[in-house]
């Protein structure tokens, strides 16, 4: 990767970060309120947002897990995506 | 069942190399406070809690603080990649150098190998989960300890993360032992 598409890529990648912590924290609130409805519909937007950003960074970047890589037929991506220790 | 997913809970980014900062913050990696002791912990406990709540709580944040160990991992080798022998020795670490080289190894910030003998897995939920809050208790203060002792913000922007989350699993852990205790009133558990 070159420079703009690595500063690209990591753009992209921190906003599904931001994006996936916000459905875990929502998640562990859940677990101890599980009758909260504000928090429910909180939780259905942002697994939602997380789907999406995940789309778009997959289909640029490469795959993030192992079923994702399976949607390509042509060829093994899974190396393609740096590790979260490359950043 | 897990399934991997190719990024850290927080982004880990550090600028500078520093072995000795490094050998602190291992600690939390394979320390008596640290995340390997934590998941662990919460994902043995999980097997015999009584009931659904307090089993998905143990197993969520068990998952989380899995993610905690590649973070403090991240961290750990971005602080040593490249760093030689002898800058190791510098910096007081040639012990963990002659032992481990560069390599990220389970063991507390005085090279003492990671022990099961750190956790407990006691088959009593409302000894498990005080221990639970204990346990997230000293790892947040683990974490001031190593704020105190780190001047790199690199680090730090982490360190704070991580610090924070063991707050707001205290919280939940809290919750689910009144959970627990209302349910014992009510005999409502099996």
């Amino acid at each position: 990767m070159n420079n703009n598409n690595c500063n690209a890529a990591r753009e992209a990648l921190e906003q599904l970060m931001a994006a996936d912590f916000f459905v875990i924290d929502l998640q562990l609130y859940l677990d101890t309120h599980p009758c909260d409805r504000q928090a429910l519909s909180l939780y259905a937007k942002a697994v939602e947002k997380a789907c999406v950003l995940r789309e778009e960074y997959e289909k640029r970047f490469g795959p993030l897990t192992i079923p994702a890589a399976a949607c390509n037929t042509q060829m093994w991506t899974w190396e393609q995506a740096p590790w979260p220790w490359q950043l | 069942m897990w399934i991997y997913d190719k990024k850290s809970e927080f982004p880990v980014r550090i600028r500078n190399k520093n072995p000795k900062l490094a050998q602190y913050i291992l600690s939390q990696y394979g320390g008596p406070d640290g995340e390997l002791g934590a998941s662990l912990r919460y994902l043995s406990q999980r097997f015999t809690m009584p009931d659904q709540f307090s089993i998905a709580v143990l197993n969520d944040i068990g998952t989380e603080e899995l993610a905690h160990l590649e973070i403090i991992g991240c961290i750990v080798t971005q602080l040593t990649s490249g760093v030689g022998a002898k800058t190791f020795d510098r910096y007081a670490s040639g012990a963990y150098y002659v032992d481990h080289a560069n390599a990220v190894y389970p063991a507390s910030a005085a090279g003492v190998p990671f022990t099961a003998a750190y956790l407990q897995s006691k088959g009593d939920p409302i000894a498990d989960i005080t221990e639970c809050m204990a346990a997230e208790q000293k790892a947040r203060a683990t974490y001031d300890n190593i704020l105190k002792l780190s001047d790199d913000p690199d680090v730090n922007e982490v360190i704070k993360f991580l610090r924070e989350r063991e707050v707001v699993h205290f919280q939940r852990f809290g919750e689910t032992l009144n959970h627990l205790q209302e349910c014992l009133e009510k005999k409502s558990l099996c």
